[in-house]
């Protein structure tokens, strides 16, 4: 482990602090030590920390970590740097499963987890049954295949929203579509660690096959590796990762392309061995986003915004700083 | 290791590239393969590498069919340097490591003697000071020279090179293959590498492969290379190739 690393890890726990700590019901460091130690200062303090922050702290840490992840796995296997996790359609087909369950399924959080969480799945699944069709160029093909799922899906969101009862239902679809963590609880947090952790771990395990796949198919094959089963399994992987976020959280944009960069700005140009620290990086951007969009305003307020206000900023940062740069650099 | 073909036939759907060649590579010794653009080379290393199907006829590779090999013993059998080089942003260190991958079971990760393997290979090619650096940062014959490090670290007794010298200087041409061939010397393996400049294999071969017209005919080195190869390669290229004191080819302007 590196230095940037151990930095990163400990603006983390600064972050998860915080998180913990701010809030309506605001929490002191003191009175977190005298909750943990068993001696809580009131019934309240007791309440607020066990059932509302720190499942909420836990969940929004596993979050941005697998969307960074994923965003990470998805660049390696397109070898291109401004793919994000939404490529092949995870997020759409997931909103699509999400608005489903609200209009017509039995009312329930845990209806709309499982079909947003499956549709998410299953388009990915469409998505790169279509792509096989494309035998020249896979990696082409799967773009191409998005883009056709990810048009579908907004179709069909599209008519969905439109059959809505727009008194009740449309808000509520478009509240879910913006994205937050207000209703964690500790059922979210066992179901999206229990699947991202596995898949997290696979694709950690698979961080050097997936490095072959820069030589290209041809020079990979030679090497006796299949280039075809390393992108299956990482896009397995890193779908459901993104898929299990999206379902208890709905849309949280930019994470994923985010954190990879913010850590390739900070020194180096290849991830290789980096992948704890663009976890914990996005962990970190996510956390912050969470804090700015519950503590700011009497409201909650979708964390989309603020994560998308923290990706059109850092994006034109990169912009202005390329704009200066000498001839032959590269934007990333 | 005995590498033979028989009756191949390849192409694509619409397409016949090869049809009925047969050969058997030697043990040891620099096969250059010559012919214009589009005759096949590299569909025929495609081929030898197991990347593409033959439509008719097969490879034994000592023995056993070429695609009845599991693809990690494939990969230590044979290796393959595509004509493009690959754009890949990691350090140079890390580039050429990546050929230990048939020798690493799923999820292994190459050790620290994997990298000092590297290092080896890096400066057997020359490029012992680059370990650090970008490779996409390189030029690209220096890029060419960090791949056949890469393709060295397969210690395969085959090696394919699809127009390895395309795009280096003169002088890069000659360090390369002379590279190549004290390599083959040294281990006793086979090349096979695709070049479009016959003086390359006057100097270099120690069989030349043609292709012309989807079939091939094999020119073995003895007293009169330069002159089989002359006449042979006439019939493609027209009279106007020429032989100086059996040493170099020359092109006669009309």
């Amino acid at each position: 482990m590196n230095k940037r690393f151990w930095i990163l890890f400990l603006l983390w726990g600064a972050s998860l602090l915080l998180s913990v700590c701010i809030g309506r019901y605001p929490l002191s460091v003191s009175d977190i030590l005298a909750v943990l130690s068993g001696n809580p200062p009131s019934e309240m303090a007791s309440a607020v920390f066990y059932s509302i922050r720190l499942p909420r702290a836990l969940l929004t840490a596993v979050s941005g970590g697998a969307l960074a992840l994923s965003g990470l796995a998805f660049q390696n296997v397109f070898l291109n740097p401004l793919v994000s996790p939404d490529v092949l359609g995870v997020t759409s087909g997931a909103s699509v499963g999400a608005v489903f369950a609200i209009l017509f399924l039995p009312a329930g959080a845990l209806f709309v987890q499982a079909s947003a969480f499956l549709c998410g799945i299953l388009v990915v699944v469409f998505c790169i049954w279509l792509a096989h069709f494309v035998r020249r160029d896979r990696v082409v093909g799967m773009i191409l295949a998005g883009i056709v799922v990810g048009s579908l899906s907004s179709a069909v969101l599209m008519l969905l929203k439109f059959l809505a009862d727009p008194t009740h239902e449309l808000p509520a679809i478009e509240y879910w579509l913006m994205g937050g963590f207000q209703n964690a609880n500790w059922q979210q947090v066992i179901v999206v660690t229990v699947v991202t952790v596995p898949a997290g771990i696979v694709l950690y395990l698979l961080r050097f096959r997936v490095r072959l796949l820069s030589l290209g198919d041809d020079q990979t094959k030679s090497l006796g590796v299949s280039p075809g089963r390393v992108r299956l399994l990482t896009i397995a992987c890193a779908t459901l990762l993104v898929s299990a976020v999206v379902s208890v959280a709905g849309v949280v944009s930019w994470i994923g392309l985010l954190a990879p960069h913010i850590v390739r700005l900070m020194g180096p140009k290849d991830l290789n061995g980096q992948t704890g620290t663009v976890c914990v990086c996005g962990s970190i951007l996510l956390l912050l986003a969470d804090l700015c969009a519950r503590s700011l305003s009497g409201v909650e307020i979708p964390v989309s915004i603020f994560t998308s206000l923290f990706g059109a900023a850092f994006l034109a940062v990169l912009l202005v700083r390329f704009g200066r740069m000498k001839k032959g650099g590269g934007l990333f | 290791m005995r590498f033979s073909a028989n009756g191949l036939c390849a192409g694509f759907s619409k397409r016949e590239v090869l049809s009925d060649v047969s050969f058997t590579l030697p043990e040891s010794g620099m096969v250059f393969l010559l012919g214009p653009n589009g005759s096949g080379k590299s569909t025929l290393l495609r081929v030898m590498a197991g990347l593409h199907a033959p439509t008719a006829g097969g490879i034994q590779c000592d023995g056993q069919p070429l695609e009845a090999l599991k693809p990690r013993v494939r990969a230590k059998q044979i290796s393959y340097l595509p004509q493009q080089t690959p754009q890949a942003s990691m350090r140079v260190i890390d580039f050429v490591t990546l050929g230990a991958a048939p020798y690493l079971s799923f999820a292994e990760v190459p050790g620290e003697s994997y990298r000092r393997e590297a290092v080896q290979m890096l400066s057997e090619v020359g490029c012992a000071s680059f370990g650090e650096r970008m490779f996409s940062e390189l030029s690209g014959g220096e890029q060419k020279l960090v791949c056949l490090a890469r393709l060295l670290m397969q210690h395969t007794p085959l090696m394919l090179l699809d127009e390895p010298t395309a795009g280096l200087d003169v002088k890069h041409q000659q360090e390369y293959l002379t590279l190549v061939s004290s390599l083959i010397q040294k281990t006793g393996r086979c090349a096979v590498l695709s070049v479009h400049d016959p003086n390359l294999a006057l100097s270099y071969a120690d069989e030349v492969y043609l292709l012309h017209n989807r079939t091939l005919s094999i020119i073995k080195r003895d007293e009169s290379f330069g002159q089989a190869l002359l006449s042979a390669l006439r019939p493609i290229y027209g009279m106007q190739l020429c032989l100086l004191d059996e040493t170099c080819f020359y092109w006669e302007k009309r």
